[in-house]
């Protein structure tokens, strides 16, 4: 239950910070406005692990002039991520970001401290190009384990460069493309057992990321 | 533009890395020349018990074999106060058998003779090289590989490696196989010797278990390898000299003599054989029954014959089976007991003991074949195997260590004391 405490206690400080937004427009938000880009996306890449090997020797191991046998499988999964944040100047937006990654066997929660960087506009008020950069911790919050695994969460950092384009409303919707890194490790205790086996398993992940989203 | 770029650059170099460092137990195969071997038996002294196998019994003393590495000489003229004398070193060593002052071992590869006149002072008399092709520890120790003059055995290692998985894709785990290995059963090392009821021999034996693989028999010595039942002539005793080997098929297990007919046991059944002409055993029938670990004894016209379920044994029933042999061409079944884990046996009509590995040892009644019934059941001991000796006293041993016990009174048997294993 601690990780549900945790993720209501981060979604009510989102909620009370749009709130603050609309009690406090003077003062310190209307020197810095309030920025919330909520994104939903998907996180693409590969993984080429070894399946078997040429030949084995007489115990069963690979043998040492063995050609390794590979499998190539495609990865997507999906994210979604909100960055709260203001604007410190009209170009610049400096923020908090937390989100959801679900990967094929493990659910993580990154936080990261993010920037957004106006780099090109068409016209005064019109689309722009941004960068942004994202990096932090991804937490194991939302993971559940499995039996006799373990995972913690790791590093991420994502840069990534986009459109947005800005809505009559004052919103504007985004586009992102990006680059994503995360590291976590899983790993399997099972010592206890007859052939004490024990795995830690650091899984370095390369995504390219690819996102649409709102900017509020 | 940019953005593109992006795609292009993620598109190739979008890789997932995962990484696992194992760490686990597993067996490594060690290869060593027959020349590298180590031949040298060495008298040490007393050592405490790590792993107890086979027990043979002789006159005052008892030997234990402490699987692979050697044999422990025990003064056991006060069976309530065992005195542990040395320890004899022997690589590769899993049985024994003794006539008169002559102990057979086998060191590896080669069957060698001890002068043990004075137990105190033991040395090596004759040797019989590449006597053997494989261990006669049951399911593990070595094999001899003659292409490479080599003997090959398997090792017991905590390894660490790192291998590549596949980042935890739902529903299939890397390539995490445990490198194919063969397991040896725990208790490998322990083999069972019940030996020499009655045999004539001219001269004087001890006595093993009902798990043993050598035995003695007039002036040969029969060897149960995994695959043969190996005879060697000891009529000068110093000088074993290989006489014949009979195949038997795979799996063989034990061996029981009993006047002059040698009763095998193996993982399908129970061979008899007649011994008349000891150089040249003759099969006489095979008892078949489903795949099992099996050690047999034999009273009269009667053989008793556990079946333990086991990872390298089969899956048979865990059951006592009580065979009919009074025509040795054809046995077969009176009855069969259902049991817990049943081990090594021991007949002294009509106390039959049965070791029930980890649920402890039976003392049973076993005068009418039909209604065999426990009179007392020991746990909370390991028993492994046990030999009786002159109608009331019991040796026992077991993974904890060995046990004496005076059973006078089959009812209620008396432990008259321990030699503990080693507390690691």
């Amino acid at each position: 239950m601690k990780p549900l405490y945790k993720t209501i206690v981060l979604l009510a400080l989102s909620v009370l910070s749009l709130k603050a937004q609309d009690n406090e427009k003077k003062g310190f938000f209307k020197k810095y406005p309030f920025v919330n880009m909520t994104e939903f996306g998907v996180l693409m890449g590969r993984t080429k692990f070894p399946m078997g090997y040429s030949r084995y020797d007489s115990w069963g191991r690979p043998a040492s002039d063995a050609i390794t046998y590979y499998n190539v499988q495609n990865r997507v999964n999906v994210s979604v991520m909100t960055f709260n944040g203001i604007y410190l100047n009209p170009k610049t937006a400096v923020g908090v970001t937390t989100g959801i990654d679900w990967y094929n066997t493990n659910v993580l929660m990154p936080i990261m401290a993010g920037v957004r960087r106006q780099i090109a506009q068409k016209k005064e008020g019109g689309s722009a190009i941004f960068v942004n950069l994202d990096g932090g911790y991804a937490t194991n919050w939302l993971n559940e384990n499995a039996g006799f695994t373990k995972t913690d969460g790791g590093f991420v950092l994502n840069p990534s460069i986009g459109y947005r384009l800005p809505m009559r409303s004052g919103s504007a919707w985004l586009v992102n493309f990006g680059y994503r890194m995360q590291k976590y490790t899983v790993t399997e205790d099972r010592s206890q057992e007859e052939w004490s086996f024990k795995s830690v398993e650091t899984r370095n992940l390369n995504r390219m990321s690819l996102r649409v989203g709102i900017e509020f | 533009m940019l953005a593109l770029g992006f795609v292009c650059f993620g598109h190739f170099s979008c890789h997932d890395k995962c990484e696992a460092i194992r760490t686990y137990r597993t067996q490594v195969p060690v290869t060593v020349l027959l020349s590298d071997l180590p031949k040298t038996i060495t008298i040490e002294a007393a050592q405490e018990l790590v792993s107890p196998g086979k027990i043979y019994v002789k006159d005052n003393f008892l030997f234990i074999t402490e699987a692979g590495k050697g044999i422990h000489v025990v003064d056991n003229s006060n069976p309530a106060k065992p005195t542990n004398l040395s320890f004899i070193k022997v690589g590769g060593n899993g049985d024994m058998a003794i006539k008169d002052n002559i102990l057979y071992i086998d060191n590896y590869v080669d069957l060698v003779a001890l002068d043990i006149s004075n137990p105190k002072s033991i040395k090596e008399s004759g040797r019989l090289s590449a006597a053997f092709a494989n261990s006669v520890v049951n399911y593990g120790g070595w094999y001899y590989n003659p292409q490479m003059q080599a003997i090959i055995y398997y090792e017991d290692k905590i390894v660490t490696d790192t291998v590549e998985t596949n980042c935890g894709a739902n529903g299939y785990i890397g390539p995490i196989a445990y490198d194919g290995v063969f397991y040896a059963e725990k208790n490998a090392g322990v083999t069972q010797s019940t030996g020499g009821v009655g045999g004539p021999a001219a001269g004087s034996t001890g006595k093993g278990g009902s798990m043993a693989r050598f035995t003695i028999y007039d002036d040969y010595i029969y060897v149960a390898s995994n695959t043969d039942l190996l005879v060697y002539d000891i009529k000068t005793p110093t000088q074993p000299k290989s006489r014949n080997k009979v195949n038997l098929g795979w799996g063989i297990e034990t061996i029981y003599p009993y006047n002059d007919k040698l009763f095998i046991g193996s993982n399908t059944g129970m061979f008899i054989f007649d011994n008349k002409n000891p150089e040249n055993p003759v099969r006489l029938s095979n008892f078949q029954h489903a795949r099992a670990c099996d050690p047999v004894v034999v009273n009269g016209d009667i053989a008793y014959v556990t079946l333990r379920t086991g990872n390298t044994c089969g899956n048979a029933p865990n059951e006592l089976q009580v065979v009919d042999v009074k025509d040795l061409t054809k046995p077969f079944l009176i009855k069969s007991y259902q049991m817990q884990n049943p081990h090594g046996l021991a007949i002294d009509f009509p106390n039959l003991f049965v070791c029930e590995g980890s649920f402890g040892l039976k003392s049973m009644d076993a005068k009418d074949a039909r209604n065999i019934t426990v009179l007392q059941q020991i746990g909370k001991i390991n028993a492994y195997d046990v030999i009786p000796l002159d109608g009331k006293h019991l040796i026992m041993v077991g993974k904890d260590g060995l046990y004496q016990y005076d059973y006078s009174d089959p009812k209620n048997l008396k432990q008259l004391s321990v030699i503990p294993i080693k507390k690691s």
